[in-house]
Parts: structure tokens; C-alpha cells; sequence
């Protein structure tokens, strides 16, 4: 169980001056137009962009705090974003996050109590095989180095043609083509270990 | 297993996606926010290049010269770079004149610094290094105080990164042949405030909000007299465009610079080198390694960089631009002479607060 010691039990109220109408004036109509399209977006983009970040960090508050850059660095972009493919936009900047911190926090991740089915012990069911599935995945995945893990993930995950990884990830096609392949084949390696091990 | 029955697999294993739940007003709050902070400067201003930024502001004369150079004037060398002499008196303080239409970039090539009028009036590249080190020193802090100790970080202050600097790109020969595109950007600081754990984000808000209020750190509040030039901008509809109502316009956005900008782009065309989509505008390639990039890169990125600043200086773009830019920030001053200065209050108001927080915390901030 993740346990951090010292931590008073609930966070601090968000102190009167942090009214968000101090900094920006929120409420122009002329915003609205914006925001109300971005939200539309969000809505579209949200689950791709969610499932990518878990796949690429493991953890679902690791994910939640990638998501959330990506999309407040794709609304400032908004503009020219929205010129192109918003979601390719959003997923670039996902794509070259920082995701080299999983294994510090895989313990963490593995016993995280809001990921805790509940249920008696010593009585696995369909969705305690559901998690273990998953759980073995994000295992093997987090041992691939970040750049391979990007590809694999990107290519056979997320389902990107060759090109859409490169450009995504501003790397050639030969390299994509070269990472996926020994991505697979060592993911393969630790895939099948695992079933021999759980057998 | 072979390939396609590894990815089956892996796909079978992959359809079990726990719930990553997203809070959108937060998103849109943190989007507004970093995009004011980007309409007041800490992205998208143009304004001092180099270390010596700081410097050079202080020793910058008004912004007098001879006629801005015609449209189109050809600078073949890079001496024709260098800032004429200026024909009034130096200035510590970097007044714009009192005809807008006379004002004119300071380039000092030498000490590979641009001084425009608004420097006086926004938060430098300096500035916003050590309030970027100030909010992220608090955000450290909060999050150790609430147990999160062991994955956030404050190993040292940020370094000067010259954002800035990809407004215009290099435009110096020895820059090109030195490094490259290394010079425009450094190294971010080891500090890490992203932390891990349950209840990380909620925690990480809290604290980001309690920072926002030092108004230390963030984006600076507007002023009254500023929002008050934002909203009537702001009756017409929001500009979609890149640009801001708090802030003068960008030359690279009006027509006139759009021109300046497309020579530039057809002449490193012309000579195989692909210009970048306008990524907050800069004129720089597509491909250009700001700041990063490992040595073996180097050469082509040298060569990329030398066919870039030769066609700055062929069409003198760097002079033209800057000079425009100018001319635009003087005439945004003199139209706001008052909420400008308020703000410009505001703004070092909030810079004290940041390097009193950093001073009580221990740390030297140098120059200060």
C-alpha cells in the first residue's frame, strides 16, 4: 500500500486570492467561443489521450498529470492547433513527455489501494484477471527503454502507421521501424516469461 | 508467439484501460493562464538576446536613430548588423522617443543583444528565470510540507533560457558557426515538482493555487488599468491570430513583417533549407535543435544555421523586424502611457516577492 508519511488528511483550501478572475478576465463573452470548442475537443480527445498516457506510464495519476499538460499546452496552441489535426497536436506533445520515471513509482503503482478491487481475498474473479492482465502489460512495457516504449506503444497500441510514429516523435522511419521490431521481440521475451511464471 | 500473435497479445492485454479521469475546468484554467502569461511576455515578447542581457538594458540609449531601413534594403555583410550610432543621448532608462514613429531597435552585434522599447515595460528572460525559480522553489516547498518530499526537487536556480531569442532566431555569423542553434536556448534547472503517489494531483493544485497568490510566480495579474485596455480591445472579439491585447502587437504578425518574414523563408528555401511552420512564429528552420542536441548533430545543424543567418543578413530581416517591432511598441506605450506604467509597478512588485522568497530560502540570485 502507498503510504507517504507526515500527509494531514486533506489538502489545504485554496486560499481566497487565487480567485481565477484575478489573473484573466474569464468571464468575456468572446471567450466563450473558444473555450465551448475546446471543451468539444476535450471530450473527443480525452479517452485516446488517457489510454495512450496509461500505456506509456502505468499510472493513473502519472497519466491524469500527463493528460492535463498536454491538453493546456494544445488550448494555448489552440489557434494554430486547430489548423491541423488538434488530436495529432495534442498527442505529439503527449507523445515527448517525460515518462522515464515509471520504475521509481512501479511499486506504488502495483499496490495502489484506489486500484485495489474490492473483494475478499483468495477469490479471484473476472475482473481480478482483468487487472493482472493489465498489470503484467504495463510491467513488460516499463522495461523497454522510453523511446522504445513510445514506439511500441504508439505503433502497435495505439495502431499509428510508421510515418505518424516518426513524425510524432521527430525521429526517421528507419529508427520507428528498427525500435518497434526490437520492442516486440523483447516484449514477446517478457510477455511469455510471465505466462510461464503465473502458470 | 510470433510478431502478430505478440501484438494480439499485447492488444488483449491493453483493452482493460483503468479510468484516467480528467478535470477540464482545470485545463482550461491553467490555458488561460499560461496563455496570459505568454501575452505578457515569458514566451512570446520579443526582447533581449545573450547573457548580458541585463546589461546591455541598462546601458541602452532611447531608441533614436537614423530612418528605419527601407523595405526590401540589402545588407550584405554582417557589419551592416551593428546599430548605428544613436543620435541622442544615452539613457539609462530605455524611454521610447516621443514620436513613435522614430523609434528604432538597439542592436548591439558585438554583445549579441536586440533592446526594444517594451523591454522597459515586461518581465526580461532574467526576471522570468528567477520568478519561474521562485514559484517552482514555493511549489518544492508546499508539496514536501504535505509528504511528497521524496519525488519533488529543488536542486537550483533556472538558468536565463532565451525564449526570446526564437522571435528573431540567431542572426549572428559567429553564433551560426559556433554553435548553431545551441545559443537560443539552455538547459533547464534539476528541479522536479511533479509529484507522485495518491492524491498527488489534488495536492500539486492546492499548492499551484497557493502560489498563484504569492503573485510571485505565474502569470503577473493584470493590472485595472490593463484589463481595462484588454476589454475594450477584446469588444471586437478575441484575436485569433497569436496576439494579445495586452501587449503590442508583433511585427512577425502584421503584414508588413508577414513580408519581411516570407524573403527570409524563400531565400533558406531556396538554398534547401525548410522553414519552420510558424511555431510561435520564430525564425527558425524546421529541424533547428534549440538549446538540445547531441554533438554528432552538430555539423549539419552548423550548416543549417550558417544558410540561415546569410539569408538574415542578405535581406537584412533581423534589422527590419526589430526596427518594426519598435516602432509598434512605442506606439502601444504611447497609447497606454498609464495602464503600461501601473503594470510595469505590478510586474517588478512581483519580482521582488520573488527574489525576497528565494533570498529567505537561502538561495543567492545573482545580480540582485
Amino acid at each position: 500500500m502507498t503510504v507517504i508519511a507526515n500527509r494531514p488528511a486533506e489538502p489545504p483550501p485554496g486560499p481566497a486570492e487565487a480567485d481565477q478572475d484575478e489573473y484573466l478576465p474569464v468571464h468575456d463573452p468572446s471567450l466563450r467561443g473558444r473555450d465551448a470548442e475546446f471543451v468539444a475537443f476535450m471530450q473527443v480527445a480525452e479517452p485516446v489521450l488517457a489510454r495512450m498516457a496509461w500505456l506509456l506510464t502505468g499510472d493513473v495519476h502519472r497519466a491524469q498529470e500527463l493528460v492535463q499538460q498536454a491538453l493546456v499546452r494544445t488550448y494555448v496552441a489552440w489557434p494554430r492547433a486547430r489548423e491541423g489535426e488538434p488530436l495529432a497536436y495534442a498527442r505529439r506533445v503527449l507523445s515527448n513527455a517525460r515518462i522515464d520515471t515509471w520504475r521509481r513509482r512501479r511499486r506504488e503503482v502495483l499496490v495502489a489501494p484506489d486500484d485495489v478491487p474490492d473483494r475478499a481475498p483468495g477469490t479471484p474473479d473476472a475482473h481480478a484477471v482483468a487487472h493482472a492482465d493489465r498489470d503484467r502489460l504495463v510491467r513488460a512495457l516499463a522495461l523497454l527503454a522510453p523511446q522504445r516504449r513510445r514506439v511500441v506503444v504508439l505503433r502497435y497500441l495505439m495502431d499509428l502507421p510508421e510515418q505518424q510514429v516518426a513524425a510524432d516523435l521527430g525521429i526517421s522511419a528507419g529508427a520507428v521501424k528498427s525500435a518497434a521490431s526490437r520492442g516486440l521481440a523483447q516484449l514477446r521475451d517478457l510477455l511469455t516469461e510471465t505466462s510461464e511464471e503465473n502458470r | 508467439m510470433n510478431d502478430d500473435e505478440t501484438v494480439e497479445r499485447m492488444r488483449a492485454l491493453a483493452s482493460d484501460v483503468p479510468p484516467v479521469r480528467i478535470d477540464r475546468t482545470a485545463v482550461l484554467t491553467k490555458g488561460r493562464r499560461r496563455r496570459a502569461a505568454r501575452a505578457l511576455g515569458v514566451a512570446s515578447g520579443v526582447g533581449v538576446l545573450g547573457a548580458v542581457a541585463a546589461v546591455a538594458a541598462a546601458a541602452a540609449p532611447q531608441f533614436l536613430g537614423p530612418p528605419p531601413t527601407p523595405a526590401g534594403t540589402t545588407s550584405p555583410t554582417a557589419t551592416a548588423m551593428a546599430t548605428a550610432p544613436a543620435t541622442a543621448e544615452p539613457s539609462p532608462s530605455a524611454a521610447p522617443p516621443s514620436d513613435p514613429a522614430q523609434a528604432r531597435a538597439v542592436i548591439d552585434e558585438a554583445a549579441g543583444t536586440i533592446v526594444l522599447p517594451w523591454d522597459e515595460y515586461s518581465l526580461g528572460a532574467e526576471e522570468e528565470a528567477i520568478r519561474e525559480s521562485a514559484g517552482q522553489l514555493f511549489m518544492v516547498n508546499c508539496l514536501t510540507e504535505a509528504g511528497f518530499g521524496d519525488s519533488v526537487w529543488f536542486h537550483e536556480l533556472q538558468p536565463t533560457r532565451m525564449v526570446h531569442g526564437t522571435v528573431y532566431g540567431i542572426w549572428r555569423v559567429e553564433d551560426a558557426e559556433r554553435d548553431g542553434y545551441l545559443s537560443l536556448d539552455a538547459e533547464p534547472a534539476d528541479v522536479h515538482i511533479e509529484p507522485s503517489g495518491s492524491g498527488s494531483l489534488t495536492w500539486y493544485q492546492a499548492c499551484d493555487d497557493k502560489m498563484m497568490a504569492t503573485g510571485m510566480a505565474g502569470a503577473v495579474p493584470y493590472v485595472p488599468e490593463m484589463l481595462a485596455v484588454v476589454a475594450e480591445a477584446m469588444e471586437g472579439g478575441t484575436p485569433d491570430d497569436g496576439s494579445w491585447p495586452g501587449e503590442p502587437v508583433r511585427a512577425i504578425l502584421t503584414d508588413e513583417g508577414r513580408a519581411i518574414v516570407d524573403e527570409w523563408k524563400q531565400c533558406i528555401a531556396a538554398q534547401g533549407v525548410t522553414p519552420r511552420e510558424p511555431e510561435d512564429n520564430g525564425l527558425v528552420p524546421a529541424g533547428a535543435m534549440i538549446g538540445t542536441g547531441p554533438g554528432d548533430a552538430r555539423d549539419g545543424q552548423i550548416a543549417m544555421a550558417r544558410v540561415d543567418v546569410q539569408c538574415k543578413l542578405q535581406h537584412d530581416t533581423v534589422r527590419r523586424l526589430a526596427d518594426l517591432d519598435a516602432r509598434l511598441q512605442a506606439q502601444f506605450i504611447a497609447d497606454h502611457r498609464d495602464a503600461v506604467d501601473v503594470q510595469k509597478q505590478a510586474n517588478d512588485e512581483s519580482l521582488r516577492k520573488a527574489v525576497e522568497y528565494l533570498e529567505q530560502h537561502g538561495w543567492d540570485v545573482p545580480g540582485r
